[in-house]
């Protein structure tokens, strides 16, 4: 994963709080081909692997609580599951939903989707990705979790969440 | 800080109280209808023993709870979290084996009186079971009033 091209606008200082990151977008310069990150700043997913990208800034500690820094493998492990997601999300007529991205108390990426009374949530560790899927508040009755092993399995999730 | 409640080793979380626990901004999103969500790892722990301060104890002002004044502050009532009682975990072939309550008992601090934690009897150690309590406690979530993004 390469995030060269992504750059802070400002340096972070102790009172930067993930809420108040910012960046900016520099383009290559004069060899008048786009590189590839560039070509697909257009593409919907772009500001979703941006986010993702931008986890790697946020500090130990990053809830104010006990919350470790995002970890480098889970977070590259994200950046190229969801490019996979929104590959597949193309052959669907409901198309890209963008997700809310965070991460977990352990440093594992957050992917979060709310389409009506469905809620995805999705945890992907450096090595494994698995799920959440809610459709009430009743811990037992209304969730249903399991890991995702392949395409077959994300395709199902994006079915049921977006249909 | 605390507003004179009496406090001894076995005192407990009475079910009308209010707890408070800080949000960091990045984790809300915006509705269409101008609601909003709260994510599931607003209430994350390391220790799965999610943090928060009773209201009751801090003199009933959300800025206690806050980190940083630009925090959010959200609220559970000690009852609606008590009553998360169907956590069940289940084998792989979906039969029951452990009952989990979930109750929340003072776990005061050296510079916070009114510390609390959230957690599960028995403790939960594995599997997705936290991850689905912490849904649970992001679907029982309030703002504070003028401490929330309305």
């Amino acid at each position: 994963m390469s995030n060269a091209l992504i750059s802070r606008a400002e340096e972070p200082t102790s009172e930067v709080t993930p809420t108040t990151v910012n960046y900016s977008v520099h383009p290559g310069i004069g060899d008048g081909e786009l590189r590839p990150i560039y070509r697909n700043f257009g593409e919907p997913h772009w500001r979703t692997k941006t986010e993702i990208a931008v986890l790697l800034s946020w500090p130990e500690g990053w809830n104010g609580y006990d919350a470790a820094a995002p970890n480098p493998d889970a977070v590259k492990q994200a950046y190229s599951w969801i490019e996979d997601l929104y590959e597949d999300t193309l052959t669907t007529d409901k198309g890209w939903i963008a997700p809310h991205v965070v991460a977990d108390a352990h440093g594992n990426v957050v992917l979060e989707w709310w389409e009506g009374q469905k809620k995805l949530t999705i945890y992907i560790y450096p090595q494994t990705v698995e799920y959440v899927k809610v459709w009430g508040p009743d811990i037992f009755s209304d969730m249903e979790d399991g890991e995702v092993r392949g395409t077959e399995d994300h395709r199902a999730l994006w079915r049921w969440l977006t249909e | 800080m605390a507003d004179g409640v009496g406090r001894g080793a076995d005192d407990r979380v009475d079910d009308d109280e209010t707890l408070y626990r800080s949000v960091k901004r990045i984790l809300w999103k915006q509705k269409n209808d101008g609601g909003f969500y709260l994510s599931s790892q607003a209430f994350a722990d390391r220790n799965r023993r999610p943090s928060v301060d009773r209201a009751k104890v801090c003199g009933h002002d959300p800025s206690y709870t806050q980190f940083r004044p630009s925090d959010y502050v959200c609220s559970l009532v000690a009852e609606d979290v008590r009553a998360i009682a169907s956590v069940v975990k289940h084998d792989k072939k979906g039969v029951s084996q452990v009952r989990h309550n979930i109750d929340v008992e003072p776990v005061p601090l050296a510079d916070n009186d009114a510390h609390a934690e959230i957690y599960a009897v028995p403790e939960i150690s594995g599997g997705r079971l936290f991850e689905r309590l912490l849904e649970r406690l992001a679907y029982l979530a309030r703002w504070e009033c003028g401490f929330g993004p309305e």
